[in-house]
């Protein structure tokens, strides 16, 4: 389907534009990887707001 | 002590040459009409877009198992389901190579892909459940570098062998040696030790793929791997026609050449799954996504070199 979509984009703009939709998605691939990393590595402690 | 498959173990050897011959082949079989697709198209009388659908067929039916796996997967035996997938879908290659009608062989890749969708489904899951966790990461980084040997040697030997006698030759003769990976494959990988096929347990068809669809953490991982499969694809498929246009004027073997670039992968995929045992699959991730973004980025520079 992102196939079909880059093969239109190419035609219809040129190389410009398909890159430009490979890094948005890339890009948002990216913000959902760095989420996973929030998951598999929940905060041991938390702040309490003591000094030691 | 723990029964879990150990690193530097005779079992552990066994097992990986296993996984490695097992994503050769059902990889291997997953493209073997790739590069037959023309000759299909001149053989059938077809447009280059019909003939294509002999790979599409496949995928599609590839898709629709994967759902159906996702519901039904706690009831599967990983190693029986797994070898009935290679050695049946080895022999559908080989009625392929003697099938004398192109619908027949749009029907046979459209079953060849609901049967090889189990390899790579439960081969992940096989792994989770039977290796060490420790080593769960570079494992699958084995498994993946075996796909990409799988479909380049897959692709490289039904080339030559076509060149040399005919499609039907070629197709036969590594399908031939699929399915006996396929019979090895039986024999030779363990039996699952922490999984029972389990029907008592099971939670319905329905509702274990809503279930599945419903966990935030596996639709994100769903995500990533269709956007960045697709973007890697979109990029592989065209890059083509920019280097062969004006102002590069790139010659078709130059091109071609691009494409050994594919073998990085069959390291960097056991490299990257070493280093996800070491620091976390989410960091290791996002750095090989953001080495993608900024590979599609150079691209957009005018000098080639």
């Amino acid at each position: 389907m992102i196939g079909t979509v880059g093969g239109i984009l190419l035609s219809n703009y040129n190389w410009l534009g398909l890159i430009t939709m490979i890094t948005t998605l890339l890009g948002v691939a990216f913000v959902l990887s760095a989420s996973l990393v929030i998951f598999e590595n929940p905060p041991e402690t938390q702040l309490t707001g003591n000094s030691d | 002590m723990s029964d879990y498959i150990q690193k530097d173990t005779p079992q552990y050897s066994k097992t990986i040459l296993s996984l490695f011959l097992g994503s050769v082949a059902s990889f291997g079989a997953e493209y073997c009409v790739q590069p037959i697709i023309p000759l299909l198209a001149k053989d059938f009388s077809l447009t280059p877009s019909i003939a294509s659908l002999a790979m599409s067929f496949e995928t599609g039916g590839m898709a629709l198992a994967m759902i159906f796996i996702a519901g039904i997967a706690e009831r599967l035996d990983r190693k029986k389901t797994m070898s009935i997938a290679l050695s049946a879908s080895a022999i559908l290659a080989i009625s392929i190579a003697a099938s004398t009608n192109f619908y027949l062989i749009l029907g046979l890749r459209l079953v060849q892909g609901f049967l090889l969708a189990a390899v790579p489904s439960l081969v992940v899951a096989y792994i989770n459940e039977e290796f060490s966790p420790d080593i769960v990461g570079l494992v699958v980084g084995i498994y993946v570098s075996g796909t990409t040997v799988g479909g380049l040697l897959g692709r490289f030997a039904l080339r030559t062998l076509t060149d040399i006698f005919s499609w039907r030759t070629g197709l036969a003769a590594v399908s031939v040696a699929y399915f006996i990976i396929g019979i090895w494959f039986t024999f030779s990988l363990a039996r699952s030790k922490h999984h029972k096929p389990s029907y008592a347990s099971s939670i319905g068809f329905f509702r274990g793929i809503r279930e599945t669809l419903l966990n935030k953490k596996i639709i994100k991982i769903y995500m990533i791997a269709f956007v960045s499969s697709g973007s890697f694809v979109a990029m592989y498929n065209y890059i083509t026609f920019p280097l062969i246009a004006p102002p590069y004027n790139l010659t078709q073997t130059a091109v071609g050449a691009l494409f050994t670039v594919y073998l990085v992968g069959t390291f960097s995929s056991t490299f990257m799954g070493r280093m996800s045992d070491k620091y976390g699959n989410g960091k290791v991730l996002s750095l090989s996504l953001g080495i993608m973004l900024v590979g599609a980025i150079i691209t957009l520079l005018p000098a080639l070199v």
